[in-house]
């Protein structure tokens, strides 16, 4: 329950840092891992609003990335039963993909070569401090 | 597991009707009180960012720091207050020769990439009468157009986007051409083969309004030749544009309400 609120802490902040200081999608990034960890109507309901609130705050049309990130969160639903999608491979790889279309659609700045290289890093960084470390 | 697909199912259903119901009252005033809440913050974090990232700001800020720890805060707020004033004094007197009616605009957030925005966020919209197709200046520079306003906030879609796209005119060759964004820079396009451009000539904004007036005034410098590209074979020719604005350093720009 500490873990799901400090994640929860982490996505009310990223809405003050992204698209003000940094151009990456924080919120979208956060709420995923949060679903994929926490699939409870509390996470949706939060995740939901945070995306809401954040198309207001980048004057995108509101609802569109909440629109994308309930789809996103259907596609673990549907991951969930033939994958162990708590595995740390399977979540890079999922946020990269899903973050990478995301940015693409909403106009976030940086290259797919970026995202490679961050989840890339931050893979190298999991296996190497644990090899078989699961989430949870 | 069935109650979560329930919850999502209506989840994208409240996300639909809100995406279709956006233009209307309630969406409206709610966005705005979301963006009421969240503007302040974020304008100071825009702020530090700026200081951050190399502004004049930063230098002094960095000497007070070593100077006098404690009376950093109220050092900061003044100098940021300096920097309004000067902004604002130096706009207004650029403003008073065309009399343009201007608005000052906070920046409070960007899209695009962290070096090369593609817009920028301000923090006046509909409720102070900012609409879209409006032009927002430094100084005499055109730094971008009101690409979409909600009630509080605004985009300015800046040069470089590929959406932006306005009539302009050289100004010694008075060329006219029609200026666009290519993500990486700026076109100066649709320039007739049988004039001559060069290279260094400044770019300026030819004048365009919509029905009601609102819109882009004549004369605003758009930026400078860099490069040229001319093929005799073609109707057109096209150069390479360099906005004169550096927008990683802006935290105040002004909107022209009325020209």
């Amino acid at each position: 329950m500490v873990y799901r609120n400090i994640l929860l802490a982490v996505i009310l902040v990223s809405l003050f840092f992204e698209t003000t200081v940094i151009s990456f999608p924080l919120v979208f990034i956060f709420s995923v891992l949060a679903f994929i960890i926490f699939p409870d109507f509390l996470t949706i309901l939060f995740a939901i609003s945070s995306s809401i609130i954040l198309d207001m705050l980048r004057i995108s049309p509101i609802g569109a990335s909440a629109f994308y990130l309930i789809l996103v969160f259907v596609l673990v639903e549907l991951l969930r039963h033939a994958y162990e999608i708590k595995e740390y491979k399977f979540v890079l790889v999922f946020l990269l993909i899903s973050s990478y279309i995301f940015s693409r659609i909403f106009g976030y700045g940086p290259s797919i070569a970026l995202y490679v290289l961050l989840y890339g890093g931050l893979g190298i960084v999991i296996y190497a401090l644990n090899k078989r470390l699961k989430w949870l | 597991m069935q109650k979560r697909y329930i919850a999502l199912l209506v989840f994208l259903v409240i996300a639909l009707l809100i995406f279709l119901s956006r233009n209307t009252a309630p969406v409206k005033n709610v966005t705005a009180f979301v963006q009421g809440i969240f503007g302040g913050p974020k304008s100071a974090l825009y702020d530090a960012r700026v200081s951050v990232s190399g502004g004049d700001s930063n230098i002094e800020i960095t000497k007070l720091k070593a100077d006098n720890q404690a009376l950093q805060k109220k050092l900061i707020d003044y100098e940021k207050l300096k920097e309004d004033n000067q902004a604002l004094r130096s706009q207004f007197e650029e403003g008073s020769v065309h009399n343009y009616k201007m608005l000052p605009a906070h920046i409070i957030g960007f899209v695009g990439s962290f070096g090369r925005p593609s817009a920028l966020i301000i923090d006046q919209g509909e409720r102070s009468n900012v609409k879209n197709g409006m032009a927002v200046v430094f100084g005499n520079n055109l730094v971008g157009k009101i690409g979409n306003s909600s009630e509080n906030y605004a985009k300015v879609l800046l040069p470089e986007d590929p959406s932006f796209s306005i009539i302009a005119q050289s100004a010694e060759s008075q060329s006219l051409g029609l200026v666009a964004g290519e993500e990486d820079f700026i076109l100066f396009d649709r320039v007739s083969i049988k004039d001559k451009i060069v290279a260094g000539e400044t770019v300026l904004t030819k004048g365009e309004a919509d029905n009601s007036g609102d819109g882009i005034p004549a004369d605003l410098v758009i930026g400078k030749i860099e490069s040229i590209y001319r093929n005799e074979s073609q109707p057109y020719q096209t150069a390479k544009v360099k906005s004169e604005v550096d927008t990683e350093h802006l935290s105040t720009v002004f909107v022209i309400v009325g020209f």
